[in-house]
This record gives C-alpha cells, sequence and structure tokens, in this order.
C-alpha cells in the first residue's frame, strides 16, 4: 500500500452540491479500488498564478489516502475525463504503508478531526468516540508536531538572530 | 581598468534558513512559503543567493516545481 495525495483544482462555479457530489464520488472509488481515505480537505477558493481553462480562480480540494497503485492509475484516469477538475496533481508521499497499523496510529489524529470531517466521511467508519471535544486536539496535535521533524536534530538549538546585520558598504 | 577586485554587494544570509528553523517545513500547499524563494518573475532563486543548502535546496526546487502545476505559483511572470 501506498499513500497518496491529490490536489484536484475544480471549477469555481460549481455549485456546493455538486463539489460534494464530486468528493464522495472519488472516495467511493478509492474505496471499491482496495484504498482507504485518510482525510479529504477543502480549501475553499484561490486565485490562481495563471489561467487555467481560461478562469483565474478555482476550487482546491486535497485527498490524501492509501492505495495500490493501480489505484491511482484509475483515479488520475478518471480525473482527465472529469470535465469539472481543471487541473490536478498526485503525489506519493509514502511508499510503505501499512494499513493497519497507520489507523492505529492516526487514531488519535482521527478522534481530533472527526468532528472536521464529519461531514465527508459520514459514510465511513463510525469516529471512535466523540468524547472530550478539546483535549484530543491538543493531544493530537503534540504529537504531530512531535512526529513532524522526521530525524530532526535537537542538538543545534536555533540561536536567534538578534544581532543586527551591519551591511558594509564599501566604496 | 577593469572594476575593483573587492566588490562586495550587499551580504546576504549565509545560513539555510530551514536548518536554522527546522519548524519550515517545505511543503508545495504553501506557496506563501516558497515564494520567497521565487524572483519577481517567478524564476527559482539560486542557492548561491538563497544561502541554502544542497539539501534544503534540493526539496525547494521540488516544492517550487510541483507548487506551480497547481496554480498556485506562477511559471513566468510575464512583463506588463
Amino acid at each position: 500500500m501506498r499513500r497518496y495525495e491529490s490536489v484536484i483544482i475544480l471549477d469555481p462555479e460549481l455549485p456546493d452540491d455538486d463539489i460534494q457530489n464530486f468528493t464522495e464520488r472519488y472516495s467511493a472509488l478509492v474505496k471499491n479500488n482496495g484504498g482507504e481515505i485518510i482525510k479529504i480537505e477543502d480549501w475553499g477558493f484561490k486565485k490562481l498564478a495563471y489561467l487555467v481553462k481560461k478562469k483565474d480562480r478555482g476550487r482546491y480540494i486535497l485527498f490524501d489516502f492509501v492505495g495500490m497503485p493501480a489505484l491511482i492509475a484509475e483515479m488520475e484516469r478518471q480525473l482527465k475525463i472529469t470535465d469539472e477538475v481543471m487541473k490536478f496533481l498526485s503525489v506519493k508521499l509514502d511508499d510503505e504503508v501499512d494499513l493497519e497499523a497507520f489507523k492505529a496510529a492516526s487514531e488519535e489524529k482521527a478522534a481530533a478531526e472527526a468532528a472536521k470531517l464529519a461531514k465527508l466521511e459520514a459514510a465511513e467508519e463510525p469516529a471512535p468516540e466523540p468524547e472530550k471535544p478539546e483535549e484530543p486536539e491538543k493531544v493530537a496535535e503534540a504529537a504531530q508536531t512531535a512526529e513532524a521533524p522526521e530525524g530532526g536534530v535537537p542538538a543545534g538549538e536555533e540561536p536567534e538572530e538578534t544581532a543586527p546585520q551591519t551591511k558594509k558598504e564599501e566604496e | 581598468m577593469s572594476r575593483p577586485p573587492r566588490r562586495r554587494p550587499f551580504p546576504r544570509s549565509k545560513v539555510c534558513r530551514f536548518c536554522a528553523d527546522t519548524s519550515i517545513r517545505i511543503d508545495y500547499k504553501e506557496p506563501n512559503i516558497l515564494r520567497s524563494f521565487v524572483t519577481e518573475r517567478g524564476k527559482i532563486v539560486p542557492r548561491r543567493i538563497s544561502g541554502n543548502c544542497a539539501k534544503h535546496q534540493r526539496q525547494l526546487t521540488t516544492a517550487i516545481k510541483r507548487a506551480r502545476n497547481i496554480a498556485m505559483l506562477p511559471f513566468t511572470v510575464p512583463r506588463r
């Protein structure tokens, strides 16, 4: 299993219902091909750095999921066909993901994000106990930040460069 | 005749910003971080100017290229 991430730019004129539809369609696709959605993010409308299909705005959706290589091939094929997709980019985040281990590890993370994803993942596994709405979020965040700097070297405490950099102006 | 040999433009920070502050992660989804390593015309700032270390410059380059692909950074900024 591999972990992928797809950023999809949708037509900005698409009504919210269609966006909902779209995300549901693609989460179904992922699941039907033996994958699992980790998260779906809607970044809303963003201004594009250049025109895409003669539009200067786009609706960004992020899919984070695990699956076999065949899944991503199928998914990209479908994205190319789908009219409302203006552009997309898929990135492989991880080569070897053990789905079960990953699920266990991200359990608390899921708990924190359950509320946010509740709408999008309604059909999926029931959120692991929506108790303690505040606390687990913090714990999960702390865990996340602790994990984040992979192989980070704590030795080099960054020295705040408060010393004003004097510009040597020669001539 | 030629210009004086010791020609120093204003000194740049020589420390890789990503090494100095490990909390900044190079991510193609965050164009605001990447934008400071891109010229006004949208070109990637070379290492000798930005002072990045090789490892981070490499990561940065792929991140910028990815960001361009999803229209978060421009490929070029046309002259008006």
